[in-house]
């Protein structure tokens, strides 16, 4: 989010700096060249380099020394044991430290566990002897971008800030006030900040894993999940969301684990955010069940039958496969002794087999051999695939968004009457 | 069936469709009101003889002002009625519409032994093609399963051939059923065409709102659970979250409002009251286990609820513990027993609960409430005080589990002159912590650390 986040600023009229440790991205943001899809971005891009208000580099200290405002946006993923790696953030940090000086502002941007702004940032820039809040300035404001709609949202919703001092709220406010035309929202402190980007994250977890968990319900009581759900909704003041296949990308199945992995005993003081993690982790476990027993419903078995996920991106049109329910899919569906190729409209062929190690091809071809399909990312592309497949090719609906599925998530099948 | 486009397009033809509705609770009252407004001759059958009493004179056992009014002027126009004689109203009415709360038992176990006599004696008197629509919330397929069969047992008739059977949860709050009933979309299902048919024809006269057809009764009923079971599971997420805030030194109040500045976020304010809420779950967790389905989350939500009681004691602790005064013997005011601000209505309170821990810690409680008067909140089971004032006199904490508007009006300062030890425990976010500062009163908010 670092790119769009830049080119905003450079809109607005700062002279922006980017720093990356990637001289291809560095190279590639020189030249104007973008390398994801996102709406927007290649006119800004194009727009702040032709008017010379954004440069990359890779020399931080140089773009530290020559800035007057420093953010720092670097994702931060989990390790091996879950908990979130903060040693890039502190490495960069140090860099900040070394070449910070009085008047300088430092924001964070990164969403972090609570209390990293406060607890692990500020004493390493104030290694310096430069005071937060009195020499420099220091906040936290989240990124609440979403990849596909980074500008509209930079538009449409408030910027938090949360300062260490009064000062840096009010300063930071004026220049997002700049490309946030809807406004600041500036709260009591850096922490407040950080649980309140955590907090997005894990309403839309534990939402996710009730309505995953009512539609194994449903698929029991043979009703339509979708049905009931459109019913819910209907009255005021609920947002039921709808169930899936499995939660992926660096957003949702990540951040829960920056609380849970923080406590001894997560089971008592967050019970529900650490449930959802575990209903939301088991439902590429689940949808392979259902394939399993659509297979079996047939007279087939699950061992030896060509399967077919449609769909590797988290969410369609995201070239990007971290948490990739598909990877587990493929993984389980292997275990089992079945044939799986993996099929999505923005991935290559070789891309496909070099990121997952399936087989893929040719969308029709795969389709006209597969005895199962699954749907693990909605495209456009995926409807009318029973005209594609052989007649009794089973079709599990991992979105739930195609009527011709045999199955879904919370979706019994069709015809079976208890 | 009787329910018909042509019986229903003049008042006139209306009034010669006769409906009975079973039971004044559960918005039963409302909605014969509603329907005898649209002109159908309505009688609220029920055993309590003082509420049918009340109700024949023209009033209203709620305090509901909009009730009060619809059963004034329905009774004085002879639209209607109140009977205590099920059998009388049954064998003379078109469309018999059920509206039983169902109690869970202390197994947390629905008991449906209600619905089950109740179905048996309308069975009993059910006139061939008339109507019967359950509008209370059940389990998912109880009505299909057991009413059905209740009811076809006792009349000899059959569902779907020789009467309609229809299921059409109602929602609405206390205090303002009559708002909700006619301006919320109705879910309505049916055992067969006809059925649902006839019950969305009545209902359309009465909603203003969209009639949603479902495909199902299981669908429908489902729906209703799941309406609860969502509240009940994000105000257990919103809890959560606020005693995370507790621990960690933030302010809950503040994640809540600028979180939900996210279109894709709706976190609810914390509390320990929730209505129906807490016992709706109840309806389908025992039925998911034997199905062998784990509802971990609908599960843990009911726990983290119910454990606010506890986390409100142990902020009263708290509270007098920054007076070095112990909860034994401490005296304790408690404000609100309605299960939401602004409304009579005591069912849901978790106030009781708390009220019974305190004492049997051995705190010496006090409990007022301005929309019950000292009897009412006696019977209710509380220690209960005449004023606001008398309530507070002498405390060492004051908690306010509701935010009614009276307490509001409450000057810190009288509050503090009033108390022997000027501490507050505020539920329900009425008292600026600023001023609490200022005016040096201790204040522990829920979820703002």
């Amino acid at each position: 989010m670092g790119l769009p986040l830049a080119c905003a600023f450079a809109e607005a009229g700062f002279r922006v700096t980017g720093v990356d440790v990637n001289h291809k991205v560095v190279e590639n943001v020189n030249r104007a060249i973008t390398w994801f899809k996102e709406p927007e971005l290649d006119e800004k891009l194009a727009k702040a380099i032709k008017n010379k208000k954004l440069i990359a580099t890779l020399d931080a200290e140089y773009a530290v020394k020559t800035s007057d405002f420093i953010l720092t946006i670097i994702p931060l993923g989990l390790d091996k044991e879950k908990k979130p790696d903060i040693s890039k953030l502190i490495e960069v940090t140090e860099i900040i430290s070394k070449n910070l000086r009085r008047g300088h502002v430092v924001g964070y941007e990164t969403t972090l566990p609570i209390g990293t702004t406060e607890n692990i940032l500020k004493p390493i820039l104030e290694k310096t002897s430069l005071k937060a809040g009195k020499d420099f300035g220091l906040f936290y404001s989240p990124e609440r971008l979403m990849s596909g709609k980074v500008f509209s949202r930079l538009r449409e919703l408030k910027k938090i800030i949360g300062a260490v001092d009064r000062r840096t709220a009010f300063i930071a406010g004026e220049i997002y006030k700049t490309i946030c035309p809807a406004g600041i929202e500036i709260v009591s402190n850096p922490r407040t900040a950080e649980m309140i980007k955590l907090a997005a994250g894990i309403w839309r977890d534990v939402n996710i894993a009730f309505a995953n968990e009512m539609a194994k319900l449903a698929d029991k009581y043979n009703i339509d999940i979708m049905e009931v759900i459109k019913a819910v909704n209907s009255s005021p003041r609920r947002l039921m969301l709808n169930p899936g296949c499995g939660v992926g990308g660096h957003c949702i199945p990540v951040y829960p684990y920056f609380i849970i992995n923080s406590l001894e005993n997560a089971d008592q003081v967050v019970p529900l955010i650490k449930a959802a993690r575990q209903t939301n982790e088991n439902m590429p476990k689940y949808t392979v069940k259902l394939a399993e027993e659509e297979l079996k419903r047939r007279g087939k078995d699950i061992k030896g039958a060509n399967i077919v996920i449609l769909g590797l991106a988290y969410r369609p049109y995201i070239k990007e496969t971290l948490n990739s329910p598909t990877l587990e899919m493929a993984k389980m569906l292997k275990t089992k002794g079945a044939k799986v190729s993996i099929f999505d409209p923005v991935f290559t062929k070789e891309e496909v087999e070099k990121i997952t190690g399936a087989k893929s091809g040719e969308y029709e071809a795969l389709l006209k051999k597969a005895d199962c399909v699954i749907v693990a990312t909605m495209y456009e592309k995926f409807k009318g695939i029973r005209e594609k497949t052989k007649n009794d090719c089973v079709i599990v609906d991992g979105r739930n968004k195609l009527n011709e599925a045999d199955r879904g998530i919370g979706r019994p099948p069709k015809g079976k009457k208890i | 069936m009787k329910i018909n486009e042509e019986v229903l397009t003049s008042v006139e033809k209306r009034s010669r469709i006769r409906i009975c509705v079973v039971e004044y609770k559960g918005a039963g009252l409302t909605t014969a009101c509603l329907l005898a407004n649209a002109g159908f001759k309505v009688v609220v059958v029920d055993k309590d003889r003082g509420v049918v009493e009340t109700v024949k004179k023209g009033e209203s056992p709620f305090s509901e002002p909009s009730l009060q009014e619809l059963v004034y002027k329905n009774v004085k126009e002879r639209k209607l009625n109140a009977t205590v004689d099920i059998k009388g109203a049954v064998s003379k009415s078109d469309v018999i519409i059920v509206a039983i709360n169902i109690p869970v038992d202390e197994k947390m176990r629905p008991d449906y032994s209600r619905l089950e006599t109740t179905c048996k004696e309308i069975g009993k008197d059910l006139r061939r093609d008339s109507l019967v629509v359950i509008t209370n919330t059940v389990g998912p397929g109880v009505t299909e399963n057991l009413v059905k069969s209740w009811i076809e047992d006792a009349s000899g008739l059959k569902a779907g051939r020789d009467f309609g059977l229809a299921y059409s949860p109602t929602l609405a709050a206390a205090e303002k059923a009559p708002y909700d009933i006619s301006n919320y979309a109705r879910l309505i299902a049916g055992i067969d065409n006809e059925s649902l048919k006839a019950a969305s024809l009545l209902f359309k006269t009465i909603i203003n709102s969209e009639i949603i057809p479902l495909s199902s009764i299981k669908a429908a009923e489902t729906a209703k659970i799941f309406q609860n079971v969502y509240r009940d599971v994000n105000l257990a997420l919103s809890n959560e979250l606020a005693l995370f805030c507790e621990r960690l030194g933030i302010d809950y109040m503040e994640v809540y409002k600028a979180a939900n500045t996210d279109p894709y976020c709706h976190f609810l304010l914390p509390g320990i009251v929730s209505g129906h809420i807490p016992k709706d779950p109840y309806l389908l967790l025992k039925e998911a286990e034997d199905l062998g389905v784990k509802l971990r989350i609908a599960k843990l939500a009911r726990k983290v609820n119910e454990s606010m009681v506890d986390h409100t004691v142990k902020l009263i602790r708290k509270a007098l513990r920054r007076h070095s005064k112990p909860l034994r013997g401490a005296k304790i005011a408690v404000l609100g027993v309605s299960y939401k601000a602004n409304v009579k209505e005591p069912k849901g309170s978790r106030t009781l609960k708390l009220v019974k821990l305190l004492q049997l810690k051995g705190a010496k409680v006090k409990v007022h409430d301005p929309f019950f008067n000292k009897k009412e909140l006696s019977e209710l089971g509380y220690p209960a005080e005449n004023s606001l004032e008398k309530t507070i006199k002498g405390a060492d904490c004051l908690v306010i589990v509701v935010g009614h508007n009276q307490f509001k009006k409450l000057s810190l300062k009288r509050i503090k002159a009033l108390m022997r030890h000027p501490a507050i425990v505020d539920l329900s976010h009425i008292i600026n912590p600023k001023e609490a500062e200022k005016e040096k009163v201790t204040l522990i908010s829920l979820g703002r650390g």
